[in-house]
């Protein structure tokens, strides 16, 4: 991973300005004198070719660990909210259910009113109270309009 | 070489096997992948998918002051899965006394072999509940809509009744069965095995238009005293059967119709199928006397006669060679036209018959609605008889001046009274004065003037006269204390199925207008066989007096006289 943000630092040098070139520079002298301290312990040509190829499985791998992660995640959070909206609608049919349970229970409770409102009814419980119908109404008529001053 | 070439070979036939095999199979999986995709899209679906039918809501119907008179409710109704059940015998006998039948009838629909079958359908609340206690095995409730009258026999006549399947079948219910029923939806939807819906499944709805709630003219006030009085004097006068109609007069509405023998609709399974005829506009009679007053009208309006017109009444009339008597066989002397009413007097309405004409009766006899439907807006109405001019015998003419030889139908002749009541306008009588739709519409029905049959002058007369007959004439006994009251009492011989008249067998009735001078109410009583006979008409009379004071004070109607 340093390597590969290595290579990836050193690619990008030509494309700095001045005061990075002169970074750069540096660096590369740096390197130098790596290489000759490390002249002493010989090493194979392809070592870098190596740390090349490495880099690459490694990003395969975690590429694919990533894409397995995410989709193993967006399994998980589809399967979540299925689970979920499932939940829910037997919620729902329970709920939908209770309010027309209650519904009905609200016609059969306003259906007793009216049973207790009927005329015949009321006729017949004021009869058995012995309440009498009245003899005679009173009508109270009205006189002229007066205004007053 | 041979040894070679013999696996190769070998080799070849297997890979050429393999790959006949693999042509057959994607062969067949194409078959039923690509052909029958579809087959096999609807068999899978069809395990899970669902279709059920959504039911309307049947409309309501309110009387006129917006009191309930029919609804629909959702009562549990009681099923049975023998199968499941382990024991049959102990769950009958569980089950008998909470829903009211024997443990032998329960058990024999449990052992009838049946794989689903009811044991009581719409079941009370009370059951129900008992029953979800009992949780046995294999017994399951199922809701199922029913149509419900919580005011019991009260306006059966005119609302009718509906049948289990919820379809209208006399009456109201069944002439507005159309907008009442409303459009059953549906519901398309993915179910698991509990029977539940898929949240995240296929869901099809097409909602159901529920139906239209009525409005009626009836008013459940004067409607029951109505009932109630015709209950008490049919039970009186041991009649066959009876009918009030009580009408609007400037408006035609009828304002009460009852009817006797009578029907519960909650429970029309024990009810007498006779009585589910509406004798106020289902069943005919002669109507007697009560005709006299049309007569009278007619005469008076072609000016064959006036009101001071006077004639030697000696007990009879001589007609087309017969004699038409008097009941009775009286004989008043000289009376007017106030007076032949008053007296109801069969010889004088034959004179005034004389005077107006076999022709111009049978036109006014017509204009006044007889011998056709009036077309109110109930199922069943009958049209009465009154034969062609040309058929007429010149006895007719006398025998229809009174009433006799045409029949006729309760609202017919309440609605002909209700036009001399008005001042000459003849209406058509109508029931439902509103359609509620569900969408928030509003159909009112308007007044339907059919003809001018008097001018508002011969109305006026008649109508005096008609309060004379209650003043100083033979009806009496219909007199309200503080308001004037006129009417007419017909009493009619009941014709046999071979034409001749049943001995001592009458249909008795009385017609009003209330308050005479200013009729608010028509009300026309009719009771059949009467066990008075000849004196039924005061049963009628009692009958009237009876609802006629609770209309006017439930009305508020001022008293236009001194009490």
């Amino acid at each position: 991973m340093i390597a590969s943000l290595s290579l990836r630092g050193a690619s990008r040098v030509p494309r700095r300005g001045i005061a990075a070139r002169a970074q750069a520079t540096r660096a590369t002298a740096a390197r130098a004198s790596a290489k000759r301290r490390s002249a002493a312990t010989p090493r194979r040509r392809g070592a870098v070719r190596r740390r090349v190829s490495f880099d690459a499985s490694a990003r395969i791998f975690v590429l694919s660990a990533g894409v397995l992660a995410t989709a193993f995640l967006t399994a998980l959070l589809y399967l979540r909210f299925a689970t979920s909206i499932a939940a829910n609608g037997y919620d729902l049919h329970d709920l939908e259910a209770r309010r027309d349970e209650l519904a009905r229970q609200n016609a059969l409770l306003q259906l007793r009113i009216d049973r207790l409102d009927a005329p015949a009814r009321i006729e017949a419980e004021a009869q058995r109270l012995g309440l009498v119908k009245a003899a005679h109404t009173l009508f109270l008529t009205a006189g002229p309009a007066v205004t007053l001053r | 070489m041979f040894a070679d070439t013999l696996p190769s070979v070998r080799l070849k036939i297997l890979c050429a096997g393999f790959f006949v095999l693999s042509l057959a199979l994607s062969a067949r999986l194409a078959y039923w992948q690509v052909l029958h995709r579809e087959e096999l899209l609807a068999e899978a679906r069809a395990q899970v998918v669902q279709s059920e039918l959504l039911a309307a809501r049947r409309g309501a119907i309110f009387d006129r002051t917006g009191k309930l008179l029919a609804t629909t409710v959702q009562l549990d109704s009681v099923y049975a899965i023998p199968q499941q059940i382990p024991d049959h015998a102990a769950a009958a006998a569980t089950l008998a006394p909470v829903l009211g039948d024997t443990p032998e009838r329960i058990r024999a629909r449990l052992d009838s072999g049946a794989e689903w079958v009811f044991l009581r359908r719409r079941v009370p609340e009370a059951v129900s509940a008992k029953l979800k206690e009992l949780a046995l095995p294999g017994i399951g409730l199922e809701p199922e809509a029913k149509r419900v009258y919580p005011d019991d026999r009260a306006g059966a006549a005119a609302l009718g009744f509906v049948n289990d399947d919820g379809v209208g079948q006399s009456g109201i219910e069944a002439r507005y069965d159309a907008v009442l029923r409303g459009t059953p939806g549906q519901l398309v939807v993915e179910r698991d095995p509990a029977n539940r819906p898929l949240a995240a499944g296929l869901r099809q709805v097409t909602p159901p238009v529920d139906g239209a709630d009525l409005v009626l003219t009836l008013d459940l006030v004067m409607q029951s005293a109505a009932e109630r009085e015709l209950a008490r004097v049919t039970k009186a006068e041991k009649a066959a059967g009876g009918t009030i109609v009580t009408l609007d007069p400037d408006t035609g509405a009828i304002l009460a119709l009852a009817s006797t023998p009578g029907f519960d609709p909650n429970d029309v399974a024990h009810s007498d199928p006779e009585a589910f005829r509406d004798r106020a506009l289902s069943w005919t009679y002669e109507p007697g006397s009560t005709m006299k007053a049309i007569t009278i009208a007619a005469a008076l309006n072609e000016h064959a006669i006036e009101p001071s017109t006077t004639y030697e009444d000696k007990g009879f009339a001589v007609i087309g060679g017969r004699t038409l008597h008097n009941a009775e066989g009286k004989a008043y002397g000289r009376l007017d036209v106030s007076g032949i009413l008053e007296k109801s007097a069969n010889a004088g309405a034959v004179f005034v018959a004389q005077k107006l004409g076999a022709d111009k009766l049978y036109r006014y006899l017509r204009d006044f609605g007889f011998g056709q439907p009036t077309g109110v807006d109930i199922a069943g109405e009958a049209s009465g008889t009154v034969r062609p001019l040309a058929e007429w015998y010149p006895v007719d003419l006398g025998t229809a001046a009174f009433g006799q030889g045409l029949t006729v139908t309760p609202l017919q002749l309440a609605a002909a009274y209700a036009a001399i009541a008005n001042g000459g306008m003849l209406y058509r009588p109508y029931l439902v004065q509103e359609i509620r739709g569900r969408d928030g519409s509003v159909q009112r029905m308007q007044p339907h003037p059919v003809r001018r049959v008097l001018s508002t002058e011969t109305a006026a007369t008649v109508r005096e006269m008609l309060v004379n007959v209650i003043d100083r004439g033979i009806a009496s006994a219909a007199r309200i204390s503080g308001y004037s009251v006129g009417g007419k009492t017909g009493t009619a011989q009941i014709a046999s199925p071979d034409g001749r008249y049943l001995p001592d067998e009458y249909v008795s009735s009385f017609a009003s207008l209330a308050p005479g001078r200013d009729p608010r109410f028509v009300t026309l009583v009719v009771l059949e066989r009467p066990q008075s006979r000849l004196l039924g008409t005061l049963s009628a009379m009692s009958a009237f007096t009876g609802m006629a004071g609770d209309f006017m004070r439930y009305a508020r109607i001022a008293p236009d006289r001194v009490p």
